[in-house]
């Protein structure tokens, strides 16, 4: 267009070859250094809102006992889940998004600014209720666990596989509940073990207690 | 909707590219999207559309978007095939398979105004 009207504009064209999240990564790369550094574990938790994300961190924190943990909790708008856990003596980092649906490193990054003066032995970030968007974003950490309740269906490996495929972890809470749902655990975890062949899976309930020394002894190791 | 989120990302990295090359404004992207990278093209069009209204140098942009097909590779037989993450290994049946290829997010070219 502009060879022809002699504007002197001129187009020019470059390759890129760059992943669409590479500033991410970036920020990524950058908290795995840091928290290496500071020699802390890090595990993101995804699932949908009301997996039980928060009530696996209280139990954890309750029952814990080789060193400190800290947490960094995404919440879109409120602060009543950071509320929880400090209530448990813990250190938060509330993030709230603004409505954004994920965290992304360089919120965790800020966040743990926060924190780092406490030096946690074990970082909990609790992501964005939401098994769909956080799975895009690596934050840094040493393990991506997604957290499932088996209310939500066995077919979510499924419809959710990005998730189930970064994640090293599947935690499947609330089994207590499993008599009053259809919910086929063989299934969910054929599936699951589809995309993901070498997925560890932890089944437990938070009101009777059952797994739960099964996911502190994986956390111990 | 993780188009948005997407979406998102790839307009601050284009807007990043063009300051650096001191452009005016961008004519055309160019994004490469696996099969099963969890992309509904239609959504991440959609969100392209709606959120180049909002940016002045990328108001008159187009936008491209490639397909990289699914292809796999069985760790056990070597076997070459396409699919997704529901696609066994057409020999053995397993799941113990090497995605070669078909989670691309990619931003791969940009045309400018300079
Ligand atoms: N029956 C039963 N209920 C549970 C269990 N774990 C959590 N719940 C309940 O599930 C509800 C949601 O739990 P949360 O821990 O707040 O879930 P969350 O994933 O943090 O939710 P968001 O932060 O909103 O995304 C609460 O009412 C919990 O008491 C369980 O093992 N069994
Ligand atoms: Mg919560
Ligand atoms: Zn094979």
């Amino acid at each position: 267009m502009c060879e022809t009207c002699g504007c002197g504009q001129r187009k020019i064209t470059l390759t890129v070859g760059e992943a669409l999240l590479s500033e991410n990564e970036r920020w990524a790369q950058k908290n795995r250094a840091w928290f290496k550094k500071r020699q802390v574990k890090v595990i993101n938790l995804i699932g949908s809102p009301g997996a039980g994300k928060t009530s696996l961190i209280e139990a954890t924190a309750r029952l814990w006992n080789q060193g400190k943990i800290a947490v960094i909790e995404g919440d879109p708008e409120t602060q009543r889940d950071a509320e929880r856990l400090s209530a448990l003596g813990l250190p938060v980092a509330a993030v709230t998004t603004g409505g954004v649906c994920h965290l992304d490193a360089r919120m965790v990054h800020q966040a743990f600014h926060q924190l780092v003066e406490t030096d946690p032995h074990l970082l909990f970030i609790e992501n964005v209720g939401n098994l769909l968007c956080p799975a895009d974003f690596d934050l840094g950490e040493d393990l991506s666990v997604v957290v499932l309740s088996v209310t939500e269906g066995e077919d979510k490996p499924e419809k959710y596989p990005q998730a189930f495929r970064r994640a090293q972890v599947l935690v499947l809470t609330k089994i207590d509940l499993l008599p009053y749902v259809d919910f086929s655990l063989d299934r969910c975890l054929s599936l699951a073990r589809q995309i993901n062949p070498s997925l560890k899976v932890l089944p437990l309930s938070l009101k009777t207690g059952e797994g739960l020394s099964d996911w502190l002894e994986f956390l111990r190791s | 909707m993780h188009e948005a989120s997407l979406v998102a990302a790839l307009v601050e990295q284009v807007i990043a590219l063009k300051e650096e090359k001191g452009a005016q404004r961008i004519t055309s992207l160019r994004v490469r999207i696996g099969e099963f990278a969890g992309v509904e093209v239609e959504a991440f069009r959609f969100a392209y559309e709606a959120l180049k209204e909002k940016v002045p140098e990328l108001r008159e942009s187009v936008l491209e978007i490639e397909i990289v097909p699914g292809r796999l590779r069985c760790r056990d037989c070597e076997t070459l095939f396409e699919g997704d993450y529901f696609t066994p290994c057409p020999r053995c049946q397993n799941f113990n398979r090497e995605i070669l290829s078909g989670e691309e997010l990619e931003l791969r070219q940009v045309e400018m105004e300079v």
